[in-house]
């Protein structure tokens, strides 16, 4: 029984904090807080933003008067009207959209344009004869035809280009 | 804070916003009342359509305190409230061709409050920014430490109340437009969080992140207030 009791007394920070919102339970809450320190500070903050909330907002109920029914039915009857605030803002909305839409499209271009950039520089391999696929092979003495390499061309090109790489 | 004050205070509050704004709290079958309501102003809206000057002034009479209630949460100066009011009627004027007849009106005008204090809220943000952007970071604290003790004092004279008030405002006006938004319907109108998805038309987890944000922004800035305002006591003992 006392055990209940001092369950229904005491409530934990977590719950006491759930409390900070609700009307009801304040002497629960109350004493909560008066055992609680960081509950205590807690408390005050939110105390405190709602009391911003409240100082923001208008001190009284506000309720519509004649003047407000005679400008109302004369706004009416200027017709519909594009505000300021939204003319201003559609034209920094379409500058944002275009910000926006270029952005993206500029940084492909120009990783396409490094892309290529780098590609085109790159040393180009050597591509011999037996890297291409056979429909690729083309016997240059067809094209410009020049009479077929004879052994000693290609045993004389060998001796050459061993002598260039030994800096001969 | 006391805690009695507190309470009654927010007790006082919930009780006006739920008697303007129980039909959203919960769906429930019409009454036969409120059955005859819609008939009612479902006449209404098409007399007003086909022209009817009157017609529509009974819907803006029926509705007027609602949209009041919901712009008076936002701003606090009379002729602002009674202009944005103003736009919010125009705008459904103008906009009944597009209203579904046989729903409800007052969730559709309460939707274009919520839309229209949204845009306030971003303008007079912009404003504040250029306003304010000379002041220095001491003189924005100073500011900020008066509002602190005003706060702190309920019954402070009308014009530390005015002096509060615009301290208030500066430091709401710190939070995101839709922070601040979704923050006032839930912590001062006591609106759930899925009222504030339906007037918005943004997603209960959009709803929820902006609350956190803006309660997080309004605990620092409350902490940062508390703490210098207990050195400033400690050094005034000194």
């Amino acid at each position: 029984m006392n055990r209940k009791l001092s369950k229904e007394a005491t409530v934990g920070c977590r719950q006491a904090r759930r409390l900070f919102a609700q009307a009801a339970g304040d002497a629960t809450l109350g004493r909560h807080l008066q055992s609680c320190a960081r509950c205590a500070f807690e408390y005050r903050l939110f105390g405190l933003q709602r009391r911003a909330l409240d100082l923001a907002a208008s001190p009284e109920q506000v309720v519509p008067d004649k003047d407000f029914f005679r400008a109302l039915r004369a706004r009416i009857a200027r017709g519909p009207e594009l505000s300021p605030t939204r003319a201003e803002e559609s034209w920094a909305a379409a500058l944002l959209l275009t910000a926006r839409q270029l952005v993206p499209a500029m940084a492909v271009l120009l990783l396409v344009i490094l892309g290529a950039t780098l590609l085109w520089n790159q040393p180009r391999s050597a591509t011999t004869e037996a890297s291409l696929r056979p429909r690729e092979r083309v016997v240059f003495s067809d094209i410009y035809d020049y009479p077929a390499p004879t052994r000693d061309d290609v045993l004389e090109t060998l001796v050459a280009v061993e002598e260039k790489q030994n800096g001969k | 804070m006391n805690v009695d004050n507190l309470n009654a205070h927010s007790t006082v509050r919930q009780a006006v916003v739920d008697e303007q704004f129980d039909h959203l709290a919960e769906e429930h079958a019409p009454t036969p009342d409120e059955t005859a309501r819609a008939r009612d102003e479902d006449e209404l809206i098409r007399r007003s359509l086909a022209g009817d000057g009157d017609a529509f002034e009974a819907l803006v009479r029926r509705h007027s305190p609602r949209v009041f209630s919901i712009v008076g949460s936002f701003f606090r100066r009379r002729d602002m409230i009674d202009d944005i009011a103003q736009e919010v009627f125009a705008k459904a004027y103008f906009s009944l061709g597009t209203f579904t007849l046989g729903r409800s009106f007052e969730a559709w005008v309460a939707k274009i409050t919520v839309n229209a204090c949204y845009d306030h809220l971003r303008a007079q943000r912009r404003r504040i920014e250029q306003q304010w952007a000379h002041e220095t970071q001491k003189e924005d604290e100073w500011f900020e430490l008066q509002m602190f003790e005003v706060a702190q004092e309920r019954h402070a004279s009308a014009e530390r109340q005015r002096d509060a008030a615009e301290i208030a405002e500066r430091l709401l006006a710190k939070l995101d437009p839709e922070d601040r938004l979704v923050v006032v319907l839930i912590d001062r109108d006591g609106f759930s969080v899925k009222e504030v998805s339906e007037i918005t038309g943004w997603g209960q987890s959009k709803v929820k992140v902006r609350a956190f944000r803006a309660r997080r922004v309004l605990r620092a800035a409350m902490k940062r207030l508390v703490l210098s305002g207990e050195r400033m006591q400690r050094s005034k003992k000194k």
